[in-house]
């Protein structure tokens, strides 16, 4: 303990201590021992009693200039000199102009440390915006600690969403809820002359914004009005929308919008910086419920009185004095009442209140947020590193080559202060001013991002900002950068001997002889690093190609696709199935087309399930009832997309609705114990108990839901010509499909002018557009590390280039004892080598480590995928190689004579 | 009305006072100054390492204290003694202290004190 007072001495200034520090330690020692003999409790008591002594009055000591001596009253007389804290300010500044002139004048030098510097910190910022929208920042709510999020379980027994009617029985839970909001997101489309724009979308209760305390930027809130059901369709559109969508048009407010093919009249422009119930995420328009029936029909407007639909979000506000687990209590009585009054929707169905701190988007995504935003933050993390360990190797750099003149003022009577203040400014000028062009580019990234309309597969566009937040980040991370990168080469140089520095003539710091020497550690770290990121990168872009290249069970050459929706021509769901048929007819007749099919979705695009009852089969577990795929498909569709007949027939024209299904291979292996299940039934449950679909015929597996996730059980059913108003029509074409598309365009507008079409492509272009998160995830990691690489390859070129011309003079005495150039080269190229081998070793050490945790999100590669790791080791090895070669080719150049002349 | 004191402000802080006091029995060194005020103010009053030499460095800038020096001065072991005017402020102070003693006193504030 008393070396750690010794130590924690430093506080006083150094003068006091030089004076007092003996004494001081003895009394401490002789009172330390007193207190050990009085036990435990007194030696905290003195731990304490020690450590206040020592700040107060090191405080004390070290601010007594700027005070009155306490007993004499007098100014305090100069024993050190006499600054006040204004000259201190001006000495700073001075430092800091002096070091900014030292940067001009090495602009090569400056330009690539703050370079170096931004793209670490950029890429940082770019993410922690993303990172810090969805998990930090806090939601703009009036008292948002009062607001609980409740949730009724899903038919999986997990917290998901609710029914209208349970929201409004939540609402009316007046003994614990003031107040009670619904919100469910569901995306609708904007027309508008020149096309069609998805919007993420907030259906709402009336009181949504009145709840959570906003007050819309312009225009009005919502009224109950707009709630009930045959009211007038209204909406309020975001900030952002207003600003980009309706070109901040000053009469937004009374504007009519064309929402997929209804009037909607907007009402208001929601606040500012108000992205919608989920943080990270900005929805664009919120939508009044009286706007469900005319824009979605009867069917989905039926939905808010049944209980077994559950698509709404309830936050609800807490009454005073209520706690959470008091609304927890009173939602499991409701829970209970609810399984009593209704069984057959809420037999077993719990109701969970969340606490505000409790969710951030959704139960069911935040367990994969922390994680993914510590992923994303971590893969940065290595970028900002490696920039980072660049940063240090260039200070060491450029502080060899000042070495002469720092000794020259340690000589002249700098103190070791002066030294690191003198070495300090200079990095942390240089990391500051890395961190505003970081900042800059963090923002141009965010606006490419954005207006890329990241594809992310949730019901709303990131919110990405650039605000005070992420300027406070930036400016943090450079200034710790600048700091603690800037102390490496300060340390070093404040230790440096001044007099042999000066007399020998040569670089005082030499880096040290052997191999193992900082600037080194450094260049391995960094290619190590690059290593890790590499490899991170490479298994998700051969996870994507695996995923491209994933056999769907389709032949998806020669594929065309084109979808419409009728209904917006003033086709009904009666008048739409001939329309479909005849225009699946004039595609067919095309000579470039070898057959055409309708279907409501395409491979790997999604669709519904359905839960059966297969006549004999009983689940292991006792149960009747099996979940399956189901696919809506006309007659052609498997011959079309050559899915493989296995048994029985195909579906024809004559085929009745629900009569007859074809099934996968899965599905017949699964609940009927063979592939060839034709003549087999099954039926739909809770449907009549002899309305029976029998098993016409049996198909090979198609992955359906999605490109990645294997093929499952499937059954498909035809409905003859009733198709509804939006279908896809495909087609098998004799050339190259996309020569299909722009005619398939023209049979449609030929039959129907004013059809807006929803989808026209090619099945490839559908899947590779299908796979967009990949690719984003790919290109993203991709991006970051060539970034990795690009650094460390300057950080490689710039050791060796130093060390070659730390050399001139020895490879001059080798080539004029008779080396030849190449050897020369060889030489220099062999030593940087060694270097790179051990940093490959680490690497591939630290991707061992890392890559299992990712294992999860590849697709069809295993985490030590062979092809990536050697091709990582091959990039770096081939990037190494190019570092080293091009300065070891300027060393070979110089004559002998030249290169002991330098000496 | 001075008594032609030194130029020290009062009252004195508490620390100060009690140093004063304790050198006014002759030389100590800071252990024997530090046991010697916590044993007189009953352990009210204990001096750490930074408070007793920070208040001892700024009595000896005030003219109120110096060090003794001789015999190959041991660092760990530094004595101090009083000068004059140390001696006059530490008297000054303790009769300054007997008044507001007598007044509390005179008041029945002071427990034992008056009849």
């Amino acid at each position: 303990m008393t070396a750690l007072y010794r130590w924690a001495l430093v506080a006083y200034p150094r003068a006091f201590r030089r004076e007092f520090g003996e004494a001081m330690l003895d009394l401490y020692a002789a009172q330390a021992d007193r207190a050990r003999r009085l036990g435990a409790v007194a030696q905290v008591r003195f731990l304490r009693f020690t450590l206040v002594d020592l700040v107060r009055n090191a405080v004390a000591e070290r601010t007594r200039r700027w005070r009155r001596h306490p007993l004499t009253d007098r100014p305090q007389l100069p024993p050190e000199s006499p600054r006040d804290p204004r000259e201190s300010m001006n000495n700073l500044l001075r430092e800091v102009r002096h070091a900014a002139r030292r940067l001009m004048k090495a602009p090569a030098f400056t330009v690539t440390a703050v370079l170096i510097v931004a793209l670490g910190i950029g890429a940082n910022t770019a993410i922690f915006s993303f990172v810090d929208g969805v998990v930090l920042r806090p939601q703009p709510y009036a008292d948002a600690d009062r607001i609980v999020n409740v949730y009724q379980d899903s038919d999986d027994g997990e917290p998901n969403s609710n029914s209208f009617p349970a929201f409004r029985d939540i609402k009316a839970t007046t003994s614990v809820f003031s107040d009670a909001v619904g919100v469910m997101p569901f995306g609708v489309t904007l027309l508008e002359e020149d096309g069609a724009r998805p919007l993420a979308t907030e259906w709402v209760t009336s009181n949504y914004f009145q709840m959570l305390g906003l007050r819309p930027f312009v225009g009005r809130d919502f009224t109950p009005a707009d709630q009930v059901d045959g009211g007038e369709p209204v909406a309020i559109v975001a900030y952002g929308s207003w600003q980009t969508l309706f070109g901040a048009d000053p009469d937004i407010v009374g504007r009519r919008i064309n929402i997929d093919g209804t009037q909607v009249t907007v009402v208001g422009v929601a606040p500012r910086d108000y992205g919608g119930i989920l943080p990270g995420f900005r929805a664009e328009i919120w939508m009044g419920l009286a706007g469900l029936r005319p824009i979605f029909g009867d069917y989905v407007a039926n939905t808010r009185d049944n209980r077994g639909d559950h698509w709404f979000q309830v936050k609800a506000r807490l009454q005073p004095d209520v706690t959470p687990e008091q609304s927890q209590a009173a939602m499991t009585a409701l829970a209970d009442r609810l399984a009593t009054e209704f069984p057959e929707f809420n037999q077993g169905r719990r109701m969970t209140v969340f606490a505000p701190d409790q969710v951030r988007l959704h139960p069911s995504f935040d367990s994969q947020l922390v994680p993914m935003s510590v992923g994303l933050m971590g893969i940065v993390g290595l970028v900002l590193l490696i920039a980072c360990s660049n940063l240090a190797n260039l200070l060491l750099l450029r502080s060899a080559a000042r070495s002469k003149d720092i000794s020259v003022r340690m000589a002249l009577g700098a103190s070791r202060g002066q030294v690191f203040t003198h070495v300090l400014s200079e990095s942390v000028l240089l990391s500051l001013t890395g961190g505003a062009v970081g900042l800059l580019l963090a923002r141009w990234a965010i606006g490419a991002f954005t207006a890329a309309e990241l594809p992310l597969g949730l019901p709303a566009a990131p919110d990405l900002r650039v605000d005070p937040r992420m300027m406070l980040f930036s400016a943090g991370l450079a200034l710790a950068t600048g700091v603690i990168f800037g102390l490496i080469p300060a340390w070093r140089l404040s230790r440096s001997d001044v007099v042999s520095s000066i007399r020998e003539n040569v670089t005082p710091i030499a880096l040290g002889r052997g191999r193992f020497t900082l600037r080194n550690a450094l260049v391995v770290g960094q290619v190590a690093l690059s290593f890790v990121l590499l490899v991170v990168a490479g298994l998700f872009v051969r996870s994507l190609g695996a995923a491209s290249n994933a056999d769907l069970g389709v032949d998806t050459s020669r594929i065309a696709a084109i979808a419409a929706d009728l209904g917006h021509a003033g086709y009904d769901t009666e008048s739409a199935g001939p329309a479909w048929e005849q225009l699946r007819q004039r595609i067919e007749a095309s000579p470039a087309v070898e057959s055409a099919a309708l279907t409501l979705a395409l491979p790997a695009g999604g669709g519904g399930s359905s839960t059966l009852i297969v006549d004999g089969y009983v689940d292991p577990d006792g149960t009747e009832a099996v979940e399956v795929d189901r696919s809506v498909v006309g007659p052609g569709y498997f011959r079309t997309l050559g899915i493989p007949l296995l048994h029985g027939r195909a579906f024809t024209t004559d085929d009745e609705i629900g009569r007859t299904a074809v099934i996968s291979e899965s599905m017949a292996r699964a609940y009927f114990g063979d592939v060839d299940a034709v003549g087999g039934r099954f039926r739909g449950q809770g449907s009549d108990e002899n309305a029976w679909t029998d098993v016409g015929g049996v198909v090979g597996d198609v992955r359906t839901s999605s490109a990645t996730e294997p093929a499952g059980p499937v059954f498909y059913y035809t409905t003859g010509t009733g198709f509804g108003t939006q279908a896809y029509i495909v087609a098998r074409t004799t050339a190259d499909p996309e020569g299909v598309l722009l005619s398939m365009r023209d049979e449609l507008r030929a039959i129907e002018a004013s059809v807006p079409i929803l989808r026209l492509t090619t099945m490839e272009g559908f899947v590779a557009e299908s796979l967009q998160m990949e690719r984003f995830t790919a290109r993203l990691l991709s991006g970051f590390g060539i970034l990795g690489l690009t650094l460390a390859a300057l950080g490689m070129y710039a050791v060796v280039g130093f060390a070659v011309q730390r050399r001139t003079a020895e490879l001059g005495i080798r080539m004029a004892l008779g080396a030849a150039r190449g050897q020369v080269i060889r030489m220099v190229i062999r030593e940087v080598m060694t270097l790179i081998v051990i940093a490959l070793g680490l690497g591939l050490l630290g991707a061992m480590l890392i890559t299992p945790g990712i294992s999860s999100v590849l697709f069809g590669v295993s985490p030590t995928d062979p092809v990536t790791l050697m091709a990582t080791s091959l990039l770096l090895a081939a990037t190494a190689a190019l570092a080293t070669w091009l300065p070891a080719r300027r060393a070979a150049g110089v004559s002998p004579v030249q290169a002991l002349r330098a000496k | 009305m001075t008594y032609g004191a030194p130029p020290t402000r009062t009252p004195l802080k508490p620390a100060v006072f009690h140093i004063l006091l304790a050198l006014s029995q002759g030389q100590l060194h800071g252990l024997a100054i530090a046991d010697s005020v916590e044993a007189e103010t009953e352990g009210d009053i204990r001096l750490g390492p930074g408070t007793l030499y920070r208040s001892l460095k700024e009595m000896s800038e005030a003219g109120l204290v110096a060090q003794v020096t001789g015999e190959a001065a041991d660092p760990r072991r530094k004595v101090y003694e009083l000068t004059e005017n140390g001696r006059t402020l530490v008297q000054v102070e303790a009769e300054r202290l007997a008044r507001v003693l007598e007044v509390a006193r005179s008041r029945h504030v002071l427990g034992g004190g008056g009849q």
